[in-house]
């Protein structure tokens, strides 16, 4: 599904993978120790699966083979190798598990940590080698003042290296929080052991934020603290900045060993999405583009989305289509605005190249949600806007008084726009008769955006010329799809 | 003070031994609860001591805001106000007319005139202006108009018939031109004022233009005729010889903005008048020849006064005639004569000598004057002598009845030029006719925030039918038409006045011709809009949205200190933008928001109003800058093409600059893409030259319909389906107008740019052509056309006008040049002591220029700039072998690198432009195969 509707699927077949160079294959020696081969054996053999998916990034398949017949040896299950996934591979692919019946998914790579629903889930995040010292002397030289509270938070692929930076650090700067990575489970309760967890915990607010956790201590913000990323920039320090954004950014980057300073683009990035927010609101029409089958919940927050649209009384389209391209979403010509359902590392989309801004669930609410307000904070994670989450606003509960009348000037086109929040609902309030006297204001105000997009189609369906064609008994049809029906010679 | 023990009191108070039950040590109450010492409706707060200084009282008195002046009640007048009511039923007796003038040159305090002769009790103080139409306490702190201003009064001509005179007061800033477009709008004719000495400057240029454009009737005031004589010190033949020049200057301008011959101004036509508001003068021919015949009686003053102006002399021996040759060589023009001289004489007996000879004189014209006028100052009792003397404006009045058509007479004009509909239903008749009868039909214009500035309301007139005050009306706004019907709000006025600038006549309706001041329909509007019924007129199209005489090119971002504080700056930003008429308030993509105005003094302004008025907030303001634009400055070196991903469509095209003069006229609406093929095509052809084929292929303007950038077919029929292309030139077109949005180098418009199709391989199934599939190829072949066409950055250029002493001449050419600017003209302003110096100079480089200017001239030349046009950046922005260094100022050649760099850091993009993003590999193969010289590494 990478390339549009329109190919062939010639191209899916010839397509070449670009692997980057330090992703060569694992000599065979270090994989029982990269791919943690006895740990997965015991998981497996302890909980009795007998088919298990292996789900691997593109990155590392040239070892999955390798890997699979190690386990199997071992362990005498069943194993099936799950390659391009059809969303992001740092999410859990449990609908492609599901065709081989797996009872398990064993998830290998980066990964989103986001709870899945369905399958019990380990992961296996391999090892990258990292100096330590090298590090822990970029600490040293980005936060000179030792008293500092900082946040450790970093790339899964370094987790287990991460006690011996805390054991470092752990002397000099008093006030260190290493953070935990632990995946919130749903299915079963399957003790990962990911690390030591120190027996005394030091009492605080325990923050969770993406299968992380960490304490803050008594009395303090989160504001107060810094955040010191180990690991690549990417898509996850992105997540990270966004979320954590009043916190002071420093990363080490473990391959280049470059420390630096990571604060001065996150406010530019943060007002580019508010400029999205502003787009959103004069948008008619949306698509809700699922971005993942796997992460709980997805299918509470589509209809919270198609709700939210719907109350502001717009449209709203649902698509299912796989990975994102340009192309595929200029396709839809009547949409305004796409929504990106996904896991957080992938919801945040630079959609600057695409014909149609792509935004997140979070940046709708802001637009269509008038109790809640753009103050700077962000929520990539869609699970939180959800009733129960930490950032879980009530929209319904405005009085119809407020809502009427109610008109703004946009601030991108500086046309005016009205808020017609009110108006579907009032109309579904007379819902008895279905004739309505016809009223100046009210069909002025009853204009259906996807309708009026419709309208100006030069296509307005097939002319039904009533009366004028002779009636004739119905004949058997074409067979097959558009693309090539099957009387038609291929072409 | 602890209130964690009230709270926690148990509920068995009736216990029948009450003290006696055992009460553990923390339930215990030792105190009573606030709320049982002071009562439940008495609110309670329990705070640190030191959380509210000293200095702030704890219960703070409510306090009004108020950023206007405004009377406390009615003032008198000289006629009844409901004399002034029955005058609105007559539109034969209205005259809608603007003053406008550059700046100082006594717009305002001619207003004044007007407002004490009919005010009895309103008086200037001492030696302060009065300035009665600056009602902003902004507007009296700074000396300048920032707002227009009507003025709605009863005046009687020189026969002492009385009119209804609506008169919009202007600023003469260029700053605020938008505000005269606003009050030009409503008007039939425009009162343009020149200060005597200063001449024809400016922005009096550019309103002359602009009046004519708009097709309104324009006569002149010549203010401040007292310079000339006590300041200048020119004998009256000088003197006369300057006025004249200065009516030949806007006889001139006149000829060279207008097609019509019969368009002139002339003392001897009636339409120029003199005036010096200071000292209340105030004449035309025809009230000055009026004085000598009440004088002397006998006298056909209407056949005198045409004897008074040009190459006429009196001749006083033979039979006391007027003759076109000077019978001596010492005789004087007849204007010098009977005009100039007398007035010279008042003058100089007033200024010269009051003790003696003054009385003597004042007895002799007929003017008597207490013991204790006598004792006053120079300036007051000239402002006597002389209102005693000329007394009322009539002459001013009879101008404007005799040469600015009444509402009902320039009704048909007027909605020619505005109307979007046609004229020929009964709408457009009702409204030709001034039908007060008719539908209702109404256009505001201008947007007045109340005193406190917390409403708006709706400045406009009446064209046809009657508003009445409580009636529901909907509001069109300029958005509307009849096919999109969503602009547009039922509302209900509320109540309606008569603006008098400082006070407001309320009155239940105002029927077609008239100004009037709506409440309670602001909501809908932003700028303008069209009011009228709320039903049973469907028909009713909006009047155009006001077009402006200058173009915001000023940009400032601001954001709110406090961020949880931006809803308070959102609706700050929304009634800035209602009250000023050609702001601009938006989100950019780099999520900033900016304020885009013409100018340093107009975003002062916007900021003020946007800091202390609509929103009482701190805001950060970034520094200012300009917007800029992209251009080709030659043709693309080869053809550039795109495959679309599924590799079934392939698109060609070529970018070159656009002729000299199209861009404007584009943008100026000259030519229009909704125009049919033909027209069009014979547009071009004739005027810019374009061969037939060309000229009846092009597809779209962009980035919108008035964008200044064409995407042409240029394909050939033998070549190209030209079926198959016409079925994805909608894709094709908007790839075009998205590109043409936010061009390759930072995102900024492209301009002047033609794009030609040259090519195009489409694919023949519907499904393999779909826009997902077009539609971003077509704007990748933009990009890198574009960018094989040597590309380059634009900015826009102000045309500045210094007046300065000749002795600073010299530092203003240093000032002008350390800014990139260069001078286009110097001369000095004749029969004064001053220089006018014109240049051109990059608005990117104008911030503090004024300032700068004043302190290198010890503030004696004063300078006025406003936005002229477009000009290419010096030097390639994709040379990357340019090093930027912070805090440098960079030469000429380095410049478009650095702006380009600038901006893309300011929107948060990538440092430098990725090139080779916007080709395909066959078109990067095809490069290496021609071998062509790339400036740039990809």
């Amino acid at each position: 599904m990478t390339t549009a509707f329109s190919s062939d699927g010639a191209q899916v077949i010839y397509q070449s993978f670009e692997t980057k160079a330090t992703e060569n294959k694992t000599e065979p020696q270090q994989l029982d120790e990269v791919y943690q081969i006895e740990e997965t054996c015991n998981f497996i053999l302890k909980n009795q699966f007998s088919k298990v998916a292996l789900q691997f990034p593109d990155c590392l398949l040239l070892d999955s083979a390798a890997v699979a017949s190690k386990l199997e040896t071992a362990t005498g299950s069943k194993m099936y190798i799950l390659g391009d996934t059809s969303y992001g591979s740092c999410c859990v692919d449990e609908v492609a598990s599901e065709h081989v019946e797996a009872q398990c998914i064993i998830h290998y790579g980066k990964t989103c940590l986001s709870p899945c629903k369905r399958l019990p889930v380990m992961y296996v995040f391999g090892r990258r080698n990292i100096d330590l010292e090298e590090c822990a002397a970029s600490f040293r030289k980005l936060y000179p003042n030792t008293d500092i509270p900082v946040i450790i938070l970093y790339d899964v692929v370094y987790f287990f290296i991460m006690g011996g930076l805390q054991k470092i650090l752990q002397s000099e700067y008093p006030n260190v929080v290493m953070s935990q990575i632990k995946p919130e489970v749903t299915k079963k309760g399957l003790d990962l052991d990911l690390g030591e967890v120190p027996a005394n915990r030091p009492v605080g607010q325990l923050v969770e934020k993406f299968g992380r956790q960490f304490v803050i201590k008594e009395g303090f913000n989160i504001k107060d603290y810094g955040i010191f990323y180990v690991g690549q920039e990417g898509a996850t320090l992105n997540n990270f900045m966004m979320t954590f954004n009043q916190c002071t950014f420093c990363s080490f980057d473990p391959m280049t060993k470059v420390g630096r300073q990571e604060s001065i683009n996150i406010n530019k990035a943060l007002m580019k999405r508010y400029y999205l927010i502003e787009r959103a609101k004069d948008a008619n029409v949306f698509g809700i583009l699922a971005g993942t089958l796997g992460v709980a919940d997805y299918l509470s927050i589509i209809d919270h989305l198609k709700d939210l649209i719907k109350t502001a009384g717009k449209k709203s389209y649902l698509f299912v289509m796989g990975k994102l391209n340009v192309p595929k979403l200029a396709n839809f010509l009547e949409i305004d605005m796409y929504v990106l359902v996904a896991c957080p590392e992938n919801s945040l989309l630079d959609s600057s190249d695409f014909y149609k801004p792509v935004i997140t669930p979070f940046e709708l609410e802001i637009a269509f949600n008038k109790q809640r307000e753009w103050t700077g904070e962000y929520v990539t994670e869609f699970r939180d806007l959800l009733p129960g989450g930490n950032s879980y606003v009530e929209f319904r509960n405005q009085n119809v008084e407020s809502l009427i009348e109610e008109t703004d000037v946009s601030l991108i086109t500086g046309n005016l726009r009205s808020t017609s929040l009110a108006k579907t609902e009032l109309h579904a309030d007379n819902g008895e008769s279905s004739l309505v006297q016809r009223n100046q204001t009210l069909t002025l105000s009853q204009l259906d955006p996807a309708a009026s997009f419709l309208s100006r189609r030069t296509w307005q369906g097939l002319e039904p010329k009533l009366g004028e064609t002779p009636v004739t008994k119905a004949i058997k049809g074409r067979r097959g799809i558009a693309i090539s029906y099957e009387d038609e010679k291929n072409s | 003070m602890d209130d964690d023990d009230d709270e926690d009191e148990p509920a068995d108070q009736d216990d029948d031994h009450p003290g006696m039950e055992v009460v553990l040590h923390e339930d215990k109450k030792y105190y009573p609860t606030a709320e049982e010492v002071y009562g439940p409706e008495v609110e309670t707060i329990v705070q640190e001591e030191d959380t509210q200084p000293l200095t702030e009282p704890i219960i703070k008195p409510v306090r009004t805001k108020k950023f206007t002046l405004m009377e406390q009640e009615l003032p008198a007048t000289v006629y009844e106000m409901e004399f002034l009511a029955d005058l609105m039923d007559s539109p034969e007796l209205i005259r809608n007319i603007t003053l406008c003038g550059h700046l100082h040159h006594g717009k305002t305090c001619f207003v004044d005139c007007l407002i004490e002769q009919t005010h009895p009790e309103i008086r200037k103080r001492a030696d302060q202006d009065l300035r009665y139409t600056d009602i902003l306490f902004t507007e009296q702190e700074r000396g300048v108009g920032i707002k227009s201003t009507p003025v709605t009064m009863v005046l009687p001509d020189s026969r002492a018939k009385s009119y209804l005179f609506n008169i919009m007061d202007t600023p003469g800033h260029v700053n605020f031109s938008d505000e005269v477009t606003a009050g030009i709008r409503i008007s039939d004719g425009v009162v343009l004022f020149i200060d005597a000495a200063e001449g024809v400057m400016l922005n009096t240029e550019r309103l002359i233009k602009h009046a004519v454009q708009e097709k309104l009737a324009v006569t002149i005031c010549i203010n401040k005729i007292d310079r000339l004589i006590l300041e200048l010190k020119l004998p009256p033949t000088d003197a006369y010889y300057k006025l004249r020049h200065i009516v030949d200057e806007v006889n001139g301008l006149l000829s060279m903005y207008t097609t019509d011959e019969n368009l002139i101004v002339s003392p001897l036509l009636g339409n120029v008048c003199f005036a010096s508001s200071q000292y209340r003068i105030c004449f035309t021919l025809g009230s000055f020849a009026k004085i000598y015949s009440d004088t002397y009686g006998d006298i056909n003053y209407m056949e005198f006064s045409k004897r008074l102006w040009g190459d006429i002399y009196f001749n006083p021996k033979r039979k006391r005639k007027f003759t076109k040759k000077a019978p001596s060589s010492n005789s004087q023009r007849s204007f010098v004569e009977f005009v100039l001289e007398p007035l010279y004489k008042i003058l100089s007996q007033v200024v010269g000598d009051v003790d003696t000879s003054l009385p003597r004189v004042l007895d002799e014209l007929g003017i008597h004057l207490t013991k204790e006028e006598l004792k006053l100052n120079i300036r007051p009792l000239l402002r006597l002598v002389c209102s005693k003397f000329f007394g009322d404006f009539s002459g001013f009045v009879d101008m404007c009845v005799q040469h600015i058509p009444s509402p009902k007479d320039g009704a048909r004009n007027k909605i020619e030029h505005t109307y979007t509909g046609g004229l020929d239903s009964d709408l457009g008749e009702a409204m030709s006719e001034c039908d007060p009868d008719g539908p209702l039909m109404c256009h505001t214009t201008k947007m007045y925030s109340t005193e406190d500035g917390v409403q708006f309301h709706a400045f406009g007139r009446v064209l046809s039918g009657t508003i009445h005050a409580g009636q529901p009306v909907k509001v069109l706004g300029e958005n509307y038409t009849l096919e999109d019907e969503e602009d547009s709000q039922i509302c209900t006025v509320g109540r309606l006045w008569i603006s008098m600038a400082r006070y407001q006549i309320e009155v239940n309706r105002v029927p077609a011709g008239n100004w009037v001041l709506i409440e309670g329909c602001d909501q809908p509007i932003v700028k303008t809009a069209t009011i009228t019924e709320p039903r049973g007129n469907e028909e009713a199209q909006i009047f155009r949205p006001l077009k402006f005489n200058t173009a915001s090119v000023i940009k400032i971002a601001v954001e709110p200190v406090n961020p949880s504080e931006l809803p308070k700056m959102l609706d700050g930003l929304r009634k800035v933008n209602k009250s000023y008429p050609s702001l601009t308030t938006k989100v950019e993509e780099s999520g900033e928001h900016v304020i885009l105005g013409t100018g340093e003094l107009y975003l002062d302004c916007v900021m003020h109003d946007l800091r202390k008025m609509y929103s009482e907030i701190d805001i950060k303001v970034a520094d200012p800058v300009v917007t800029f634009c992209e251009t080709v400055v030659e043709t693309s070196s080869l053809k550039c093409f795109a495959e679309t991903p599924n590799k079934k469509n392939k698109i060609t095209m070529i970018a070159e600059p656009l002729e000299k003069g199209l861009a404007e006229d584009i943008e100026n609406e000259v030519v229009q893409i909704s125009w049919n093929r033909k027209k069009l095509g014979e547009f071009f052809q004739t005027k810019y030259d374009w061969d037939l084929l060309a000229a009846r292929s092009i597809w779209a303007f962009g980035p919108d319909a008035t964008g200044p950038n064409i995407l042409v077919d240029d394909t050939l029929p033998s070549e190209v389906d030209k079926a198959l292309l016409g079925s994805v030139k909608e894709s094709i077109v908007q790839g075009f107008q998205w590109g043409t949005r936010e061009g390759p180098l930072c995102d900024e418009p492209i301009r002047n740019v033609k794009f030609k199709i040259l090519d195009a391989v489409i694919a023949q199934e519907p499904l393999h052509r779909g826009g997902g599939q077009i539609i971003p190829t077509a704007r990748r072949v933009v990009y890198s056309a574009f960018l094989m066409a040597t590309p380059r950055l634009m900015e826009p250029y102000y045309f500045v006008e210094v007046q300065a002493p000749a002795d600073c001449v010299s530092a203003v050419y240093t000032v002008l040049a350390r800014r990139r600017g260069h001078v286009t003209q110097d001369a000095p302003i004749p029969g004064s002591p001053l220089y006018t110096i014109k240049a051109f100079i990059p608005a990117i480089d104008s911030f503090g220029f004024e300032t700068d200017l004043r302190t290198h001239t010890q503030g004696q030349a004063f300078s006025l700039s406003v936005f002229h046009h477009w000009q290419i950046v010096p030097g390639d922005p994709l040379d990357k072998s340019i090093v930027i260094r912070p805090l440098e100022p960079q030469p000429a050649p380095h410049l478009a690198r650095e702006f380009m760099i600038k901006t893309r850091r300011r929107k948060g993009l990538s440092e430098d432009v990725s090139i080779s993003k916007f080709f395909d590999d066959p078109m990067l193969l095809e490069l290496a195969k021609q071998d062509v010289v790339l400036n740039y590494p990809m």
